[in-house]
């Protein structure tokens, strides 16, 4: 049996790049060579599209650059950025130096009638600086031309420069101190708009047809680079074509030396490349009837109610009519959205059950936990179906609840099951091989011993890829918790990724429980538990993880290594209604470390969420090595977004901007928060709409 | 000669609904429709597109009492019949042969489901109340429309629209060869920079036998001919 969910996770990447939105050619916005909005190289105070995901790649000779945008509010956007330069270096590709940065701007000022629009930014303020710099910049559109003029500090200083205004202010703005990077990783904000400033401006012509041609001052000397550009003008010429497929191409003349091409590829959660969806339409809803109406339903049709209800994506696992309102058990088998999910199920009970009930409660279980409890109206839901009144109306009138009552039919549920599927993995950055990743085939079994007790084995093997070398020992004077993932992937193929039982339970209404024991994850084998409070109308949610594991051997087969120890973290968890998702750790890290990691990303409607954690413990970043402390940022893209179908599918991205051994947290199956949050009153808030799809 | 028309309809791919051929009351109605449905959902693809009009003739309606529309989303190339979705409905729904529903009320499109950029639901409670009256030679003032559509961040869109009739002429219009005679009303709607027509051909007993009516910005106007 080939497992199509697994297909759909990979090829939900495939898809999410593939299919991309029809973006307009109206879109007068277009990418520097860093990946953010602007002109050539210089910025411009305008902002992207609210949510918009731009992956850029460019380069000339002796200088690549592959970077990640996200306009993660509308006045502000972030940037991740891995670049290689020099010629003839002992790197990966020839190169001589590999860097990563990252970049933030906000408009604080919005474009007027007459008033250009403003921002400030910070360029490559953590780590080794190798673009570190500063701007305030202006921005004016008039007709087709759009015009900007900024100051610009640090390397966007480094042509031009004069004596910054800011020093009449303060004498600390006059000298910019050189950056001790030590080994990178650390904000450097103590040198902030501090020494020279330099002019810079320049102009975009939108020429029609998604062409547009720029030219622009450039402050930046390149000073960095001397070895491989000669810097004869400061003038950089440029040509952008947007595809209005979602993908932009540009080429330029730099300094009077080199010419430079960059390719953008744009993803927008507001535009799904296949619509808003393309399911069959739910069952209508019967007309409400006195009872003695020839049309009033007496009994439950149950046949016709489980199988129209299974033909749509779900598994009625208990169906309690001795009770008034009744209660209907669901596994959501389809349906990403929990909104969507609810709203079809409601039609296709209110249809089915017998008039004599005026309410019923749709519950959703998953790995027999109820995750979501609801009190439907069926006068409500007559009134709500097709009007043009807001959803939320109609949620106002349902009941959300907590409940333990599982009324989970075990002879229907099977014991055994396992699948085969293809897996990824990938590893970026490593300046000797930036992108090295493997393909290969998953087994997975599962045995079920009873309610919310199973026994879970996972068994890889690498088909392609090139995980199977060391490139280096790992130098960490941390025990290495992590840091030997390499001889991991060298000799742990094929591995057992995990062999574990897991009891989930419910304790009290709103409080879970797991206990996880055996191998859990490719490098720590255990016992693990945690426990969470969470109500299902609370934006707030709090828990606990305690584990005692042992490393495991490199075969990743059964023996283990010497090396124990306790790890565990109080957790809280909070969403806020713009859609931020926030989860703060504290506690002890696989290393032995002590301290804290914070979570926050931007859940949007449709699925999608972004964003960035960062931990930092009693690890002086001198002895967590490169990067100084762990962090990194998190894509998700659902794949019914890509595919305008639904699925439950959500592809993940997640890159560590380096794994090192401080603040490594272990990797236990069956995380309690994700089924929590997904399934929660605010879930189902957040997609509103959905609910009558 | 019932059945051979009903097989006919079947076989033709243009009345899939197997309920539609069965005389059946609502209970097995209901499991032939959970069939149709099973077996809409594990098809891939909808068979080839017929168009309705090559294929249906007069004598085969007039054979038939099934109730029936005839569907044509004007600035695309969709084109379909559309039986009355069996048993008990709010409003009038729709189905078509590959699970899509259109819902009316007294004729006005008030939703689609599964036709992607869907209409998620309408107020035409003032629009059929001015139609009512318009027809009968009474002079309305504006009356509001609202539609809700579903946004890309799955939440509401609701429109609000201020929309006017006017009786236009009398007309007598073909439906599959037969005629009917009809008034012909338009309805003017406009909110912010957007406006769209609609054409009513409603008989005299009130019956919109004929329309075209906006749908949303992506979908356009769409035709709807009640054919039984």
């Amino acid at each position: 049996m080939v497992n199509l969910r697994r297909i759909f996770k990979l090829s939900n990447t495939i898809a999410a790049i593939g299919l991309l939105p029809n973006l307009l050619l109206a879109d007068t916005q277009s990418y520097t060579s860093y990946g953010t909005i602007g002109l050539i190289d210089m910025p411009t105070a305008a902002s992207d599209s609210d949510g918009r995901l731009t992956l850029s790649q460019s380069g000339f000779d002796g200088d690549r650059r592959t970077s990640l945008t996200a306009q993660i509010l509308p006045r502000l956007s972030a940037s991740f950025r891995y670049s290689a330069h020099g010629r003839n270096g002992n790197e990966a590709g020839g190169y001589s130096n590999h860097d990563r940065s990252f970049d933030l701007r906000f408009r604080a000022v919005d474009e007027g009638q007459y008033m250009p629009a403003f921002a400030i930014g910070v360029n490559d303020f953590i780590g080794t600086g190798w673009y570190t710099g500063e701007y305030v910049v202006g921005t004016k559109n008039i007709g087709p031309v759009e015009i900007t003029t900024g100051l610009g500090f640090g390397r966007l200083a480094t042509f031009g420069g004069f004596d910054s205004p800011l020093g009449q202010i303060d004498e600390r703005f006059k000298t910019r101190a050189g950056r001790d990077v030590g080994v990178g990783g650390e904000l450097e904000a103590t040198e902030w708009f501090q020494g020279d400033t330099a002019a810079f401006g320049g102009m975009a012509w939108h020429l029609g047809k998604g062409f547009t041609a720029k030219f622009e001052y450039s402050s930046d000397r390149y000073n960095r680079e001397t070895s491989y550009l000669e810097h004869q003008t400061p003038w950089n010429y440029g040509l952008t074509w947007n595809s209005g497929k979602g993908y932009f191409l540009q080429s330029s003349f730099l300094h009077g030396d080199k010419i430079a091409l960059s390719a953008h590829l744009v993803m927008d959660p507001k535009d799904p490349p296949n619509g808003p969806g393309r399911e069959l339409a739910p069952i209508p809803l019967r007309q409400k009837v006195l009872e003695g109406s020839p049309f009033y339903l007496e009994s439950t049709n149950e046949t016709v109610l489980k199988t129209v209800l299974k033909a749509d994506g779900f598994k009625l696992t208990s169906l309690d009519l001795e009770q008034n309102p009744p209660r209907l058990q669901l596994v959501n088998q389809k349906y990403r959205s929990t909104a969507q999910a609810l709203g079809r199920a409601a039609r296709t009970a209110s249809r089915y059950l017998s008039d004599n009930f005026d309410s019923f409660y749709i519950e959703f279980i998953e790995d027999d936990l109820v995750l979501l409890s609801a009190e439907i109206n069926r006068n409500q839901l007559i009134t709500s179906v097709v009007s043009a009144e807001p959803s939320e109306n109609f949620l106002d009138t349902v009941k959300f609840q907590d409940t333990t009552a599982l009324g989970f039919d075990q002879s229907d549920s099977k014991k055994f099951s396992w699948s085969i599927g293809p897996y990824v993995e990938y590893s970026l950055f490593d300046p000797l091989a930036p992108i090295r990743g493997e393909v290969g085939a998953e087994l997975f079994t599962q045995y079920t011993l009873g309610s919310g007790f199973y026994t879970d084995g996972r068994v890889r093997k690498s088909l392609v890829g090139n995980f199977d070398k060391v490139l280096r020992q790992s130098d960490s004077v941390l025990p290495h918790v992590r840091s030997d993932h390499d001889i991991y992937g060298r000799d742990g193929d094929p591995g057992i990724d995990q062999l574990t039982i897991t009891k989930v339970n419910k304790i009290m209404p709103s409080v879970y429980g797991k206990l996880t024991a055996g191998y859990l994850e490719k490098m720590f084998a255990g016992v693990s538990g945690e426990i969470l409070w969470k109500p299902i109308s609370s934006s707030l949610g709090i828990g606990i993880e305690l584990s005692q594991v042992q490393q495991r051997n490199f075969d990743m087969l059964w023996g283990l290594q010497d090396y124990q120890v306790t790890t565990g973290h109080l957790s809280a968890y909070y969403y806020f209604k713009n859609g931020f998702m926030t989860q703060l750790d504290a506690g002890q890290y696989l290393a032995g470390d002590r301290g804290y990691t914070l979570r926050v990303g931007r859940k949007f409607g449709n699925g999608w969420n972004m964003g960035a954690y960062a931990t930092v413990t009693n690890v002086p970043f001198a002895k967590f090595g490169e990067g100084s402390y762990d962090k990194g940022i998190f894509a998700e893209i659902p794949l019914d977004w890509s595919i305008g179908s639904p699925y439950r599918t959500t592809s993940k991205i997640e890159f560590n901007v380096m794994t090192r051994d401080g603040g490594a947290k272990l990797h236990t199956p069956y995380k309690l928060h994700k089924y929590l949050f997904n399934n929660d009153k605010n879930a189902i808030y957040r997609e509103a709409g959905r609910l009558w799809k | 000669m019932e059945m051979k028309l009903r097989t006919r309809f079947c076989l033709g791919f243009i009345l899939l609904l197997l309920a539609a051929c069965s005389s059946k009351t609502e209970p097995s109605q209901e499991l032939l429709l959970v069939e149709q449905f099973k077996s809409i959902f594990n098809k891939s693809e909808v068979g080839e597109q017929v168009n309705p009009r090559k294929v249906i003739t007069r004598s085969m309606i007039d054979e038939s009492n099934i109730p029936l529309v005839l569907i044509e989303i004007l600035n695309g190339d969709q084109i379909a019949t559309l039986s009355a979705f069996p048993g008990s409905t709010l409003n009038e729904v729709w189905l078509s042969a590959d699970g899509r529903t259109v819902t009316t009320q007294n004729g006005m499109l008030i939703a689609t489901r599964g036709m992607n950029y869907d209409l998620m639901g309408a107020d035409v409670g003032a629009a059929i109340y001015s139609l009512e009256k318009t027809i009968s030679g009474k002079r309305e003032p504006h009356h509001r429309r609202l539609f809700k559509y579903l946004a890309a961040d799955n939440q509401d869109k609701i429109i609000e629209f201020s929309c006017v009739f006017s009786k236009e002429s009398q007309e007598t219009i073909f439906i599959f060869e037969k005629p009917y005679k009809t008034l012909r009303v338009s309805e003017n709607c406009e909110s912010g920079g957007l406006q769209f027509k609609n054409t009513y051909w409603v008989e005299k007993n009130g019956m919109i036998r004929k329309s075209q009516q906006w749908h949303g910005q992506n979908i356009g106007l769409i035709l709807i001919e009640r054919v039984i």
